[in-house]
């Protein structure tokens, strides 16, 4: 478990920023507290001070999670965000989308949104930008990228995408093993 | 003779192989060979047959060498063959042609004919033949009908031995003969019908022959009415589909729920494909949307959230629909609901008394599901409690009926008696409804599940929503609570009545019937009442179900004791809370009736009691003992009826009242004062707990508070005011019991008068302990405690409850406040009770709260509302402390040890942040904490803005108005001069020139000229130079800032201004033209005017004034505004008079030149008008 690099902060940070933009301040400098980031089997997790200490006392082989796990690189050095971060992006999206009813369990299956299932939507989504994606009840079910403008949708067939997935709660079950 | 199959042969095989390969055997006389070819011709089969003469021994002896033998690529299959069909025929040929020749069979039927037509018959007709002579030489043959000869015929009929012949003689039976016609119309075949003429119609088309083109069989689908709220969950339908797809569309259940289902799947899909309408549905959301996640947690948001509701679970189901659903459920469970004490109470019973009738229908229709199931463990809980009770008067009533009277309870409690009748109409519908959807299997499983929940003892949700509409439980609550006081002062150990009803009795409305003789004089009521009632279907119905909603009642108030227990500072375990008491109320009134009180009258209070758990008491009596008891439940609910609003009730009872019993009559009395609102009268007779109900009934709204409150000792706000009220009641009591004149038993009157003093006294104590306790309490707590409390009690919904609550705390509210309040009715009761209720432990100071930890848990208390779940308790203070104590420790270790990581956590923040700020590329500003930032985007509205001298941010005004006040003459210089710049510079050059040439180079004032211009640069610069800096640092400042105002501009154009003016100045003060003109706001044509006209006359004055203008100048710089004796004053004139007399030429020349002038530009003028046109 080491801090990440520049380059990998970096990375990490710029895919962030395309769900919560400017808000990732708030998980870097937290009143609440000292919060950080660590790399550990390619993975980042987002652990306050405290836990942070804690995983000292475990062996490196050993430790299997630690915190919150973010994301992780891939071995092309591209940061992969992981569902499990979603507690943390929700709340400080820019971009959402809603989903309707039907089109969530579509959706929690790791299918796209369509225009059909589509409920609501920020205004001003520009294309591919990061978006998280809520139940009508206003659950996050989790994010992904949007494939259209918010005007574009408008005028879209309905079967046309609307909303790539990127990750969302159903991996819980489904990545159970891979998620840490 | 053989013939012989070969099959397998080879495609290449002739005859002549054939014959050579199987003439060994014996002599081939016929070779046939067969080959069959596929569709494209190759051949794929060959076979032969041949005709052999062939032995035995040589046909086995081929067989066996021959057979299953290879020959030329194939195996050759022989076997014996049937002969062909050509020699069968001949063979047959010969054989019939062998046969003996066939006789000739002609001879006798030609005889016949002969003979017949030798005897005159020709082609059997025998003209003018007599019928019935015989054919003469023929004995078989007979003329008949038409003359037509035919044979006698010999018939033989009967079997066996029966057989007997019988001769038909056609001449005898001639009737049956028919005239053969001589020519039958024959049609030949061609004029037979073969088509049949018709329209293009289906019939006739497919009489035609012609039929429509088949079309796909489409399953045929059965229209249920749909169901919106049904499959509001869109899971539910998910979940049915994948059941219907499971189950490769069978379904054993509800055939047509599934096809329903399948519609709707259709139709989602379909509006998948896309109807224009969905698109409208898109929402498009501002950036800014609230998002409300996770609520559904705390229940009763709402329809909307049903609307969006994504839960799947049955559980969530059942938590979400309950409370609209509510009004079935209170049927039953009213009573175990309000042992089980409902969150959903509170929550609901906003929305549902505000509801209007119509509405509740809604709501009953569209949650057909729930409260079927609901209605199914209703009736449960009433049939095992039915066992309970010894009178039961249960006539157990058909669920529908049960449901029907809890709902009419349940209007009665809205005190909205309108309604309740039309909620009882619709209920009964719903009821006949759940029938038929119980018939659908379909639904029958969801509800189900439904159900299964809710018997599993899961019942709190059900509880819950039942609760939601109960509004009296809270209301007699109050008064039980009051009463509980009493009676734990006045005695002690209370033996609770028999059939659990105290247990039972978790809402008693013990308003009136608590007091033995109260309930007494209700019961007599009642009796009263009942024809009026009796009248009320409303009321029949009620007295039935509230056999079946007392009984759940006894579950819940088990349920109720522990919760109690496990309650605390939240409401629900308040309202849990106060039904205890109520209980032990219930015990002890009981006990002055059994002294006084006959039995029956005893059970009538039980019945009271119960009633009052149940809540509403008019309805819920009739269960104990059917008469009696729902004597009183009416008296009952008359007095709720009197309490809420009408007085029509308790006015009727008056009327009614049969003057027998005096507990009759003090029902009445109560009744009657109850009704006048005068809580005096009504105190009289009854006993001091009753006395105080009654009061809470009458006043209710405004006393009721107050009087709970006091006795409570709950509320810090009415603890005076109730105390004083008190007193009055005691007083009153007290003049009641010296006036005994309506009491039939005196002795009964005495004692209960007695006991009433006792308690009034204990009361009188009791409330004055509490008011210093309360006051101690105040002294030492101030607000603060009050704050929680109160935060919990009304953050939930009711508003109105937190302003009748305020109006209680004015103990000395008008009368007319009172009244108002009555009219508002159940409702304020019910919260008032509440909060009294709730106020004993709600006013308690909570040591978790207190200290820097209480604090927190304070605020995470106040995150979380009154829910119950999260409710903050010593432990979590404990923790928290422990916790702070810890993270201290940790602190300190960390500041000694671990210091370093520290900063390296802090370096590393940095980085990080660096970092994000070159990913987001913001500018620096974004670093510095987000405020310039947000400077930048607050909108200020100008005409708001005020200067503030405190604020730092306006210090820049301040600057600016100085600056301005600087600038002040310099601006108004500048305006004055603002024109002068071009016009001037023309005149001035021109008037140059001709200077020039006049005074040969103008050398006077071309070097002062050049001088001074090039001097005022210089010291202008040098003024404005530090002022430009200034002014750009101030700009910058303000960029920076980004700071809005008007003055800054303003100060910045005026300065540019300013240091133009003063460039030009110098020039003009050098030559001094008209300077008093252009500072005095002179014009533009005066000045061509002088130019064209006075030009000679110019250079001469400018030149003789020039020294005296100069002087003036000097003198003049330092002030600007005319003074006495200026000599701009002086002097100014001049310049508009000729100093020198034109010549008379002269002069007409300028004006001819002048006028042509004039008419030039008039023209011009009127040209370009008409151009432009």
């Amino acid at each position: 478990m080491r801090p990440l690099t520049d380059e990998e902060t970096k990375t990490m940070f710029e895919k962030l920023s395309k769900y919560i933009g400017e808000n990732i301040k708030l998980l870097v400098d937290r009143p609440d507290g000292v919060y950080c980031f660590r790399l550990h089997n390619d993975r980042v997790y987002y652990m306050s001070e405290k836990i942070l200490k804690l995983a000292t006392n475990v062996a490196r082989d050993k430790l299997v999670s630690v915190g919150t796990c973010f994301g992780k690189f891939t071995k092309t050095g591209k940061f992969r965000l992981h569902i499990t971060a979603l507690d943390f992006l929700a709340p400080y999206a820019k971009f959402k989308v809603w989903v309707k009813p039907g089109t969530e369990q579509s959706f929690l299956y790791g299918n796209h949104v369509l225009k059909s299932g589509l409920g609501r939507i920020t205004e001003n989504t520009n294309q591919y930008q990061g978006v998280v994606v809520y139940s009508m009840a206003d659950v996050p079910l989790g994010f992904g990228v949007a494939a259209k403008t918010t005007q574009e949708c408008r005028r879209m067939d309905p079967m046309s995408i609307v909303v790539f997935h990127q990750a969302d709660v159903g991996e819980f079950i489904r990545n159970e093993d891979t998620l840490t | 003779m053989k013939r012989l199959y070969i099959g397998g042969l080879s495609h290449t095989i002739t005859q002549k192989d054939l014959r050579d390969r199987f003439g060994k055997f014996g002599t081939v006389e016929d070779v046939e060979l067969r080959t069959r070819n596929d569709d494209d011709g190759v051949p794929y089969k060959t076979f032969g047959y041949i005709n052999i003469s062939i032995s035995d021994n040589d046909f086995k002896k081929c067989m066996t060498v021959l057979n299953k033998s290879k020959w030329k690529g194939g195996t050759l299959q022989i076997e014996p063959a049937k002969e062909s069909l050509l020699q069968r025929l001949d063979q047959e040929r010969q054989a019939r042609t062998q046969e003996s020749p066939s006789k000739p069979q002609r001879d006798s039927k030609e005889k016949v004919l002969d003979s017949l037509r030798s005897a005159g018959v020709e082609n059997f007709h025998m003209k003018a033949a007599v019928p019935g002579t015989e054919v003469p030489g023929h004995k078989e043959w007979v003329v008949s009908k038409f003359g037509r000869v035919l044979p006698v015929l010999n018939l033989r009929c009967g079997r066996g031995s029966k057989t007997r012949s019988m001769k038909y003689d056609p001449s005898k039976h001639s009737h049956n003969i028919k005239r053969l016609e001589a020519e039958p119309d024959t049609t030949s075949i061609a004029q037979l019908t073969w088509t049949l003429p018709g329209g293009d119609d289906d019939i006739s088309k497919k009489r035609r022959g012609e039929f429509p083109p088949t079309q796909p069989w489409r399953p045929k689908r059965i229209r249920t009415e749909p169901d919106p709220t049904r499959y509001q969950n869109p899971s539910v339908l998910t979940l049915l589909s994948s059941l219907l797809f499971f189950t490769d569309g069978e379904q054993t259940n509800g055939l047509a729920d599934g096809h329903t289902a399948e519609e709707e799947i259709h139709s989602m899909s379909q509006g998948a494909l896309g109807h224009r309408g969905e698109e409208d549905i898109l929402e498009v959301v501002r950036a800014d949307f609230l998002v409300r996640s996770r609520k559904f947690n705390k229940g009763g948001e709402g329809e909307e959230e049903e609307e969006y509701d994504s839960a799947d679970t049955d559980e969530l189901l059942a938590a979400n629909k309950p409370p609209p659903s509510s009004l079935r459920e209170h049927a039953g469970k009213r009573s175990l609901q309000a042992s089980s004490g409902g969150d959903r109470k509170r929550r609901s019973l906003p929305l549902f008394q505000s509801q209007s009738s119509a509405e509740e229908d809604e709501d009953d229709t569209d949650n057909f599901k729930q409260s079927d199931p609901k209605a199914d463990t209703s009736q449960q809980p009433q049939t095992a409690l039915s066992g309970f009770k010894p009178s039961s008067a249960a006539d157990s009533e058909d669920k529908n009926g049960a449901v029907e009277s809890d709902h009419d309870e349940d209007g009665d409690e809205e005190s909205d008696h309108d309604e309740d009748g039309e909620v009882e109409s619709d209920h009964d519908k719903e009821g006949d409804v759940e029938s038929d959807h119980d018939e659908d299997g379909d639904e029958e499983s969801d509800h189900d599940e439904e159900g299964d929940i809710e018997s599993d003892g899961d019942e709190d949700s059900d509880y819950d929503a039942i609760f939601s509409n109960c509004t009296r439980l809270e209301i007699s609550l109050a008064d039980l609570q009051r009463l509980a006081k009493d009676a734990d002062t006045t005695t002690p150990s209370m033996p609770q009545p028999p059939g659990g009803t105290a247990t039972g009795v978790p809402s008693p409305a013990p308003k009136k019937g608590t007091t033995p003789e109260e309930i007494l004089a209700s019961l007599l009521e009642e009796d009263s009442c009942d024809d009026e009632k009796d009248k009320r279907k409303k009321k029949k119905k009620k007295n039935r179900g509230s056999m079946s909603a007392l009984l759940p009642a006894f579950q819940g108030t088990s349920s109720l004791l522990g919760e109690e227990e496990g309650g605390g500072t939240t409401r629900r375990s308040q309202d849990l809370a106060e039904p205890c008491s109520v209980s032990q109320s219930a015990g002890a009134i009981p006990e002055p009736q059994k002294e006084e009180v006959p039995p029956a009258s005893t059970q009538k209070n039980k019945g009271c009691n119960i009633s009052m758990t149940n809540d509403d008491d008019d309805d819920s009596s009739s269960s104990e003992e059917e008469v009696p008891p729902a004597s009183t439940q009416k008296i009952k609910g008359c007095n709720i009826s009197m309490t809420n609003d009408d007085d029509d009730d308790s006015s009727s009872s008056e009327e009614e009242l049969p003057p027998a019993s005096t507990q009759k009559i003090k029902g009445c009395n109560v009744s009657v004062t109850k009704d006048d609102e005068d809580s005096s009268s009504s105190e009289e007779e009854v006993p001091p707990a009753s006395t105080q109900k009654i009061k809470g009934c009458n006043v209710s709204v405004t006393k009721d508070d107050e009087d709970s409150s006091s006795s409570e000792e709950e509320e810090e706000e009415g603890s005076s005011g109730s105390s004083e009220e008190e007193e009055e009641d005691d007083e009153e009591e007290q003049e009641v019991a010296g006036g005994p004149d309506r009491v039939l038993d005196p002795e009964r009157q005495r004692l209960d008068n007695k006991k009433r003093l006792q308690a009034v006294v204990q009361r009188h104590q009791e409330t004055q302990n509490q008011r210093s306790l309360i006051q101690g309490a105040l002294a030492s707590l101030d607000t603060s405690a009050a704050t929680p409390g109160q935060h919990i009690v009304f953050s939930s919904d009711e508003e109105e409850e937190s302003d009748d609550a305020a109006a209680t705390a004015n103990c000395k509210a008008p009368l007319k406040e009172k009244d108002l309040k009555k009219v508002a009715g159940s409702k304020l009761f019910e919260d008032e009770e509440d909060e009294g209720e709730g106020d004993d432990d709600r006013f308690l100071i909570k040591p978790q709260f207190e200290g820097r930890a209480g604090r927190k848990l304070m605020a995470i208390q106040s995150g979380f509302g009154i829910d119950d779940r999260f409710r903050m308790d010593a432990r979590f203070a404990e923790s928290d402390e422990e916790a702070d104590e810890e993270e201290g420790e940790a602190a300190d270790e960390v500041m000694k040890s671990g210091g370093e990581e520290e900063e390296c956590l802090e370096e590393e923040r940095k980085m990080n942040l660096s970092i994000l700020q070159s990913v987001l590329n913001d500018n620096p500003q974004l670093n510095a904490k987000l405020k310039p930032s947000s400077k930048t985007h607050t909108f200020r509205d100008v005409q708001a803005l005020h200067y503030d001298p405190s604020r730092q941010e306006h210090a820049v005004f301040e600057d600016k108005m100085e600056d301005a006040a600087k600038e002040g003459k310099a601006s108004r210089k500048r305006k004055k001069v603002a024109e002068l710049p071009e016009v001037s510079k023309e005149i001035y050059y021109d008037v140059c020139e001709e200077l020039k040439g006049v005074f040969g180079g103008g050398a006077p004032g071309g070097p002062g000229d050049s001088a001074a211009p090039q001097e005022a640069p210089c010291w202008d610069r040098q003024e404005e130079a530090p002022e430009k800096t200034k002014e750009q640092e101030e700009t910058k400042e303000e960029q920076s800032a980004f700071k809005f105002s008007f003055f800054q501009e303003e100060t910045q154009t005026s300065k540019e201004t300013e240091y133009r003016v003063e460039a030009i100045k110098e020039p003009r003060v050098s030559w001094q033209l008209e300077s008093g003109f252009h500072d005095s706001s002179s014009d533009d044509d005066d000045d061509a005017a002088a130019a064209v006209g006075v030009d000679d006359e110019e250079k001469v004055q400018q030149s003789s004034c020039d020294p005296a203008e100069e002087s003036m100048m000097s003198s003049n710089r330092e002030l600007f505004f005319y003074y006495p004796e200026d000599s701009r004053l002086t002097e100014g004139p001049r310049s508009f008079c000729r100093s020198t007399h034109l010549k008379e030429n002269d002069w007409e020349e300028k004006r001819n030149a002048l006028i042509q002038d004039c008419r030039n530009t008039h023209k011009k003028a009127r040209r370009k008008c008409t151009k432009k046109r």
